[in-house]
């Protein structure tokens, strides 16, 4: 059994698949990033960048994907594929994939609502190795030793690097499963970066057949809603925005509440000492309460970081404190801190974040290397 | 449809005295072969979550029941090998040499102990014990407190498991409860059967724990002085225990005329002191914590110490005894002898109330009585002659500023020539139990507030690290308290007598009682539609009760926390 | 009483995320270090478990996978009002991914009854992928429900409300049905007394135990080894690195200007992920 097994079997050809999303019409911002990475993916391995779409009545979608760098899209329109639902979509990915004469290399879908929802149901039929929620993606050669299963030994020279933070984020795991393809992926919203949009470029659209099944109607979707007013509760925000004693006065709050804009599903947080002021109502208040916060990203202006402040915000993923004094607690505690006032500190803020979104500015880059 | 709950013995509260009264119980079950059932209930999500104390103890009746305990792997933080009595003014401290004070103050051979990891390794050594008593089921139900008690024929027949009972699916039943708790249950008890003449006065103690740089391990401080120099009954106390920590705390009677006296503030003014800046300058506070303690002693006994259907143990009954700051062996003793009456009831299958006198008679036959009753004037003295701590105290500590306490002690003597030596003869003859003056009458400790007290002006420590200071909120943190949505274990009777009470005290220029004295901001006054309004920040709450003592109105009512919640005190 | 639904739930023993746990040399996280809790997400699972046997009748019963310790989650389940359990505990399926989890899950359902309602929670949070729950969908031929955050039963249907992006889908789906409930559900009711009263009964009569807490392995419930374990899973952690402790080590960014300072800080902290473009919702 020692013998090595031909292993250029393992990861023939195959392109780089992205599955878009589009909610109502609206081409998710992830499945530009999607094709940001694969793009690289693509090219470092030399295949097609590959894009598969489905909903109905798509207009320039199929174009504005390849815009975004993929070589061919293909399109399944269809109006019972308007909204999203898992059976019908999934059976039209199913079928698609089985249509092509050899699997993709690599799939991707965005790490969101719909793409975990999907892309699990599309591994678990192809019995495919999927990673979720990855934060970097590459390709290289893998050595696989391990002898439990001799016949996946052997060297391994295009494999996706699936790159993932585990385990409290304290670490970093690279997920890899070069012996099947597809090769599947969830990845992070916000983390890759998108290719430059080139209009006008040119690419292959191609229709997919929809064929559903009884099967595929067991659920119907009886209204989609998406909520425009900033109702967000503390213990379900992503971001939240804090504020504390060092705003000087109520007013502050409007400069936080401008702030909490530039982000989706987040929230403005105060400490107990400017909800006991009447600055903010108490639903604002967070540090030491009953329910435990655990935003993605805290942002604390002006809060000195009160013990029992510190310790209901502990869960928080990045901790950002702004603040006056260098000697304040509060930057014991978060991972970055700036010195300074907030009325100077934050505009600015505003104005890069801003920056970023319509895709200028600054960009640390934690996607694809 | 569901059957009913019943053990043989029912515990309320993973006390010392109830986890004794376990073990002690499986050792004599063990002997008789009989078939027990016990179930034990303890609020806080461990064995010792909930409990604080200070602690230093005789080890006698721990020796009584694990002879060996030593090998037992039984938590000593340190045997007292120094131990001191001193005056504190507000920069130096005098040392009261051996002779001139009590022998209880003398703790040497003594263990200092953290009782939070003491009940803990008392619950863990009752799970093995039960190992090898199989004829008794034990089952301990930690996050469950007990509720209300469920009285039934003029009869303790159980207590509800959840907060809002309404069938008897809530409760619990027992042969027999044993109430270990500190009276946030057992006071229904006292009150159902009208056990009590004398009300309990109470004692708040506010301790911390520091990791030093230094090992004082076995040495024990017992202070007099800074910071209670207004005639605040209380002291300080210092332990050092293994590892290089070290305990601080104070105790603090709760019947201070003061009605802003903040227990946790009157620690950070005690750590100040350069005594203690020396001890805990560059170390690192780990835990903070605050409960109450029974202290009227004798006179504050219920008149009995059982009722149909249960017996009161350790706090529960006020067995604490001031003068000999002994509290842990007197619960365990309350337990102890407690199991056998219990065993020998069931055995005989006579669950009566008489059955239950034994155990009355026995610990008044024993120390725990016999020497409640000896010092059973010794917290009265200081009652009945407010100068020993509003005058003679201060003045001793002022002169200890100025290098010569013998000198404040005969300044003492000669600034009441007559005086001194009339009520402080007396004085000290209460003390040292040498009189009998008959029974005495104690009112409870809210009533001796006054509301427009001016406290006198002190000096105060001067030179002191800030970062050893922690503000009250702060301090908190160090509590780790944790709550449930939905927590709402403080009653507040009538908003309308809590807003009269801010406006009373507010107009006096100050706070309310339970704002102040709070050891863990939890009470706070809110302005809602222009109304000052009493409101609280439950998940702050250590659990004391030091605001339904001092509450001048009687409006508020501590209730026992549901669903684990409060504070964690492992380690205190 | 008519049979009622017939509901499952997922549970997983995570390692407990307050305490440090060790990793195992090829990245799977050292079991026996680690102090063990119910994944917090499952919890609200559970009670979406609960809740459905106590509104529209049935019985609930959870099922686990993992050593023999897991065992004391299974004993909080019923504390909790759980009516009986079942650890799927196999030697062989040490180092599965999700996707042989999926499959050895899906051979116990097949093993144990008819579902009518499957709940798992949204993750769990030392894997945090969020696949299990749809991969055994797949393999049941199930519709899904993911992200739910709230659900009733009408003439047998389950209508749930499932979280989206900047919003939510009202959706009414035919049993049976798994559904994996999203955090913003509501959250687990404190255990029961008679609960813990019943688990501590249990507790003392072994016998009594194994009718209600059913530990089954591989050959019992039809598997094929080779498609669980390591052996069965298609994807592998090839290596971990340490990105580095979270807190205590605050990286500062004085003395420049607001602009600078900004720029700093969003390239050290990589800020821009959490930044959707303005070409989505706004």
């Amino acid at each position: 059994m020692s013998e090595q097994p031909d292993v250029s079997a393992f990861c023939p050809k195959g392109d780089v698949l992205v599955i878009a999303e589009q909610i109502l019409g609206d081409l998710q911002p992830v499945t530009l990033e999607l094709l940001g990475a694969g793009r690289i993916l693509a090219d470092k391995m030399e295949r097609n960048l590959k894009c598969l779409v489905l909903g109905h009545n798509l207009g320039d979608i199929p174009q504005k994907l390849i815009e975004a760098g993929a070589d061919e899209v293909f399109v399944a329109d269809d109006q019972e594929l308007y909204l999203y639902r898992t059976l019908p979509y999934r059976r039209v990915v199913v079928d698609f994939l089985e249509s092509l004469p050899e699997p993709p290399h690599t799939c991707l879908l965005g790490s969101t609502t719909t793409g975990r929802d999907l892309a699990p149901r599309i591994s678990a039929h192809f019995e495919t190795g999927l990673t979720a929620d990855c934060t970097e993606l590459d390709i290289g050669p893998y050595d696989h030793k391990n002898k439990v299963d001799p016949s996946k030994i052997g060297l391994y020279p295009n494999c996706l690097y699936a790159i993932r933070p585990s385990f409290g984020e304290s670490l970093k795991a690279r997920i890899l499963g070069p012996w099947k393809n597809p090769q599947m992926a969830t990845t992070r919203p916000g983390v890759m970066t998108p290719n430059k949009n080139e209009p006008g470029r040119k690419g292959k659209i191609t229709s997919v057949p929809v064929n559903l099944q009884p099967d595929d109607y067991r659920l119907i979707v009886a209204d989609t809603v998406r909520e425009v007013a900033k109702g967000i509760k503390l213990t379900e925000a992503d971001v939240i925005i804090g504020g504390g004693y060092g705003l000087g006065s109520a007013d502050g709050f409007d400069l936080l509440k401008q702030l909490a804009d530039v982000f989706e599903n987040s929230a403005i947080g105060a400490s107990r000492k400017v909800v006991d002021l009447g600055w903010i109502p108490y639903q604002h208040q967070v540090g030491q309460t009953g329910k435990t916060v655990r935003p993605k990203l805290y942002i604390a202006c002006g809060i000195s970081g009160a013990i029992q402040h510190r310790v209901g915000m502990s869960k928080s993923g990045l901790i950002i404190a702004i603040n006056k004094d260098p000697d304040s607690p509060i930057f014991k505690f978060a991972h970055h801190g700036i010195v300074g006032d907030i009325y100077q500190i934050i505009p600015e803020m505003i104005k890069q974040f801003a920056e970023i979104q319509s895709g200028r500015g600054v960009k640390a880059v934690v996607g694809t290397h | 449809m569901s059957e009913r709950i019943e053990y043989d013995l029912l515990l309320v509260g993973g006390s010392p005295s109830n986890l004794t009264l376990a073990y002690r119980f499986l050792e004599l079950a063990k002997e008789s072969g009989k078939k027990f059932s016990i179930a034990i209930l303890e609020k806080s999500k461990d064995f010792g979550a909930h409990i604080l104390s200070g602690a230093v103890t005789n080890p006698h009746i721990i020796e009584k029941v694990w002879p060996n305990y030593k090998e037992m792997g039984f938590p000593i933080e340190a045997t007292c090998t120094e131990s001191n009595f001193s005056v504190l003014g507000t920069e130096k401290k005098w040392d009261i040499p051996p002779s001139l004070y009590p022998k209880s103050f003398d703790k040497k051979g003594y263990l200092v102990l953290t009782l939070s990891y003491v009940v803990n390794w008392m619950a863990n050594q009752l799970q093995e014990k039960a190992k090898d008593v199989p004829n008794v089921t034990i089952d301990l139900f930690t996050g469950f407190a007990a509720h209300s008690v469920v009285f039934e024929d003029g009869r303790v027949v159980g207590v509800s498991v959840t907060e809002e009972a309404k069938t008897e699916e809530d409760y619990v039943y027992g042969k027999f409860t044993c109430f270990g708790d500190k009276g946030f249950i057992s006071r229904d008890v006292i009150d159902h059967f009208k056990l009590r003449d004398n009300p309990q006065i109470w004692s708040v103690g506010v301790k911390e724990v520091w990791q030093m740089n230094e090992s004082a391990q076995g040495k024990v401080w017992h202070t007099l002085g800074w910071p209670l120099l207004e005639g605040t009954f209380g002291g300080g106390f210092v332990y050092g225990m293994k590892d290089n920590k070290l305990t601080v705390g104070m105790v603090i009677s709760l019947d201070s005329q003061d009605p802003n006296m903040n227990p946790q503030q009157k620690l950070q003014e005690y750590k100040k002191h350069p005594f203690i800046q020396k001890l805990i300058n560059g170390g690192k506070l780990l835990k903070y914590g605050a409960a109450v303690l029974p202290e009227g002693g004798y006179y504050s006994l219920p008149k009995k110490f059982y009722v149909p259907g249960a017996i009161l143990l350790g706090d529960a009954l006020g067995v604490l005894d001031v003068k000999y700051l002994a509290g842990i062996d007197r619960s365990m003793e309350c337990g102890y002898v407690g199991a056998k009456v219990l065993h020998d009831a069931l055995v005989a299958g006579d669950t009566s109330e008489a059955s239950l006198a034994p155990y009355q008679k026995e610990l008044e036959d024993g120390f725990v009585i016999k020497e409640s009753y000896k010092n059973r004037y010794f917290r009265w003295a200081f009652i009945e002659n407010p100068k020993l701590l509003g005058r003679y105290l201060p003045d001793i500590a002022k002169s200890i500023d100025k290098s010569n306490a013998w000198i404040g002690m005969l300044k003492v003597g000669f600034k009441n020539p007559l005086g001194a030596t009339k009520d402080g003869v007396r004085s000290l003859s209460l003390i040292e139990g040498k009189i009998d003056i008959g029974p005495i009458k104690y009112v409870e400790d809210y009533k001796h507030i006054i509301p427009a007290w001016v406290p006198p002006k002190y000096d105060e420590p001067q030179n002191y690290e800030k970062a050893t200071i922690y503000s009250r909120v702060d301090a908190v943190f160090y509590a780790s308290t944790k709550y449930h949505e939905g927590n709402n274990h403080i009653d507040e009777f009538n908003a309308n007598t809590c807003v009269r009470c801010i406006g009373t005290y507010e107009a006096l220029g100050k706070t309310t009682p339970c704002v102040a004295d709070c050891t863990a901001e939890v009470h706070r006054v809110d302005i809602i539609d222009d109304v000052r309004k009493h409101g609280m920040s439950l998940e702050n709450c250590v659990h004391c009760r030091t605001c339904e003592i001092v509450c001048p109105e009687v409006n508020l009512r501590v209730k026992p926390t549901a669903q684990g919640s409060g504070p964690d005190f492992l380690g205190l | 009483m008519s049979a009622g639904l017939n509901i499952y739930v997922l549970v997983k023993q995570v390692p407990d995320t307050g305490s440090k746990a060790g990793l195992n040399p090829d990245g799977t996280i050292d079991r026996a270090k680690a102090k063990r809790m119910l994944n917090p997400f499952d919890r609200f699972a559970l009670q979406a478990a609960l809740h459905a046997k106590r509104t529209y009748g049935g019985k609930v019963t959870a099922i686990s996978m993992g050593p023999p310790p897991a065992v004391e989650i299974l004993l909080e389940t019923l504390e909790h009002g759980v009516d009986e359990a079942y650890l799927l505990s196999d030697r062989r399926l040490a180092a599965s991914d999700t996707l042989a989890t999926a499959y050895a899950l899906y051979k116990v359902l097949n093993f144990i009854g008819k579902p009518d309602l499957i709940f798992c929670g949204l993750q769990t949070t030392d894997g945090d992928t969020a696949q299990v729950g749809p991969q055994l969908a797949e393999r049941l031929g199930l519709p899904q429900v993911t992200y739910c955050e709230d659900f009733h039963m009408e003439d047998g249907k389950v209508h749930a409300r499932r979280i989206i992006e900047g919003g939510y889908q009202k959706v009414v789906a035919e049993t049976p049905l798994l559904i994996t409930v999203a955090n913003s559900y509501h959250p687990l009711e404190y255990k029961s007394f008679r609960g813990a009263y019943r688990v501590r009964r249990l507790a003392r009569d072994q016998e009594e135990m194994k009718k209600f807490i059913h530990t089954i392995d591989l050959d019992l419930v039809g598997a094929d080894p080779d498609r669980t374990g390591l052996k069965g899973s298609p994807t592998i952690v090839a290596w971990t690195e340490k990105v580095g402790e979270l807190g205590g080590s605050c990286v500062m960014h004085e003395g420049q200007s607001a602009h600078e300072l900004i720029q700093e800080v969003i390239l050290a902290s990589a800020l821009n992920q959490f930044l959707v473009p303005s070409s989505s919702t706004k």
